[in-house]
């Protein structure tokens, strides 16, 4: 068993600590398994086991990284939920400027439906559905906690209640924006446009808007509770 | 060996009941005192003990520090507090009537609560 020679500690713990985070299980958390694995490394050195097989038998006593993130996870539900409603605030801010960008930046999609038809209000309309597209996916991932996994790596360094708060305070913060923004901008329209068409866009724009928050909404309140462990 | 679901259910009163006897301990130590006094038959899984712990800490039933060991590694040390004893009597309530009504039941001997 032993290949003592090519056998590094330093390197096996950091690829050990990379896979942990990458599970979601937090730097604190992961500072006292790896103390417990030195622990437990050491006792078996005693009885007689090189510092690999002690490493390797240590490290599969603690369990695999997804069972101890798992395991984490069950301790502290709202935990959880912390991290998906912070993914969602942060993602609705992507969404958002993406939104206003292929909304009012690009126009190609308005001459595609124009093309094919779609002229005025139904041009409008089908433009912004098209538009909200991705927001069901995101927030079928989010409710999974599939996209949870893949954004704690790419940002692992803004984990915190904090940061949540500030992304969910921006979130609003757009939203409002960019909601009175598109008011105003019908509002102006008006005095030129049919009344009636008008209307019908500015209720488009407020169920547009209004589609992401009511999404997060019904996640917290309608999957969580079902999600969460009895207590022990 | 014993079910999982009482190995569960079972861990919040081992490990207050080990921190009252031992004043403060660190997890490999708690598994270790676990497997001795069980003589193994509460088989914890080493990875499964520091969820149980952290949310003790969160209830406000044990405090940590970390702390330098005589290896010269820095060891979390846990405690018990005041409503972490508290907690601890009622659990030994809650087990031991558990017990008596068992032992009543297969004529064993009762103990006093």
């Amino acid at each position: 068993m032993g290949t003592q020679n090519s056998f590094d500690l330093n390197q096996e713990l950091a690829r050990w600590r990379s896979e942990l985070a990458e599970q979601g299980v937090r730097a604190a958390e992961a500072n006292e398994l790896e103390s417990h694995l030195h622990e437990s490394a050491a006792d078996l050195q005693k009885r007689g086991l090189n510092e690999e097989e002690a490493f390797w038998i240590a490290r599969h006593r603690l369990g695999s990284a997804p069972d101890l993130a798992e395991q984490f996870a069950q301790a502290d539900p709202a935990r959880v939920w912390r991290e998906r409603i912070f993914w969602a605030a942060a993602l609705t801010l992507g969404c958002l400027f993406w939104m206003q960008i292929w909304g009012l930046g690009i126009n190609w999609v308005t001459d595609l439906l124009g093309s094919v038809g779609l002229q005025g209000t139904w041009n409008y309309l089908a433009r912004q559905l098209v538009t909200l597209l991705p927001l069901p996916i995101i927030a079928i991932l989010v409710a999974r906690g599939s996209l949870l996994k893949i954004c704690a790596v790419l940002m692992r360094p803004f984990r915190t209640q904090r940061q949540f708060a500030t992304a969910s305070a921006l979130t609003v913060a757009c939203m409002l924006g960019v909601m009175g923004l598109n008011l105003w901008h019908w509002s102006v329209k008006t005095a030129q446009a049919d009344q009636v068409a008008v209307n019908v866009d500015i209720l488009g724009s407020l169920v547009v808007y209004a589609v992401w928050p009511v999404t997060l909404v019904v996640i917290m309140f309608g999957i969580a509770p079902r999600r969460r462990p009895a207590e022990a | 060996m014993i079910s999982k679901d009482l190995v569960a259910a079972s861990s919040r009163p081992l490990i207050l009941s080990i921190l009252a006897e031992e004043g403060e301990s660190y997890g490999y130590a708690i598994l270790q005192k676990v497997r001795e006094l069980s003589k193994e038959e509460i088989n914890w899984t080493d990875g499964m003990l520091y969820p149980v712990l952290h949310r003790l800490e969160r209830e406000e039933l044990i405090t940590a520090a970390w702390k330098e060991a005589e290896t010269g590694r820095e060891r979390k040390y846990y405690r018990l507090t005041q409503p972490g004893r508290n907690a601890l009597k009622q659990e030994r309530e809650q087990w031991l009537t558990v017990h008596n009504s068992l032992a009543k039941l297969w004529g064993l001997k009762t103990v006093s609560i």
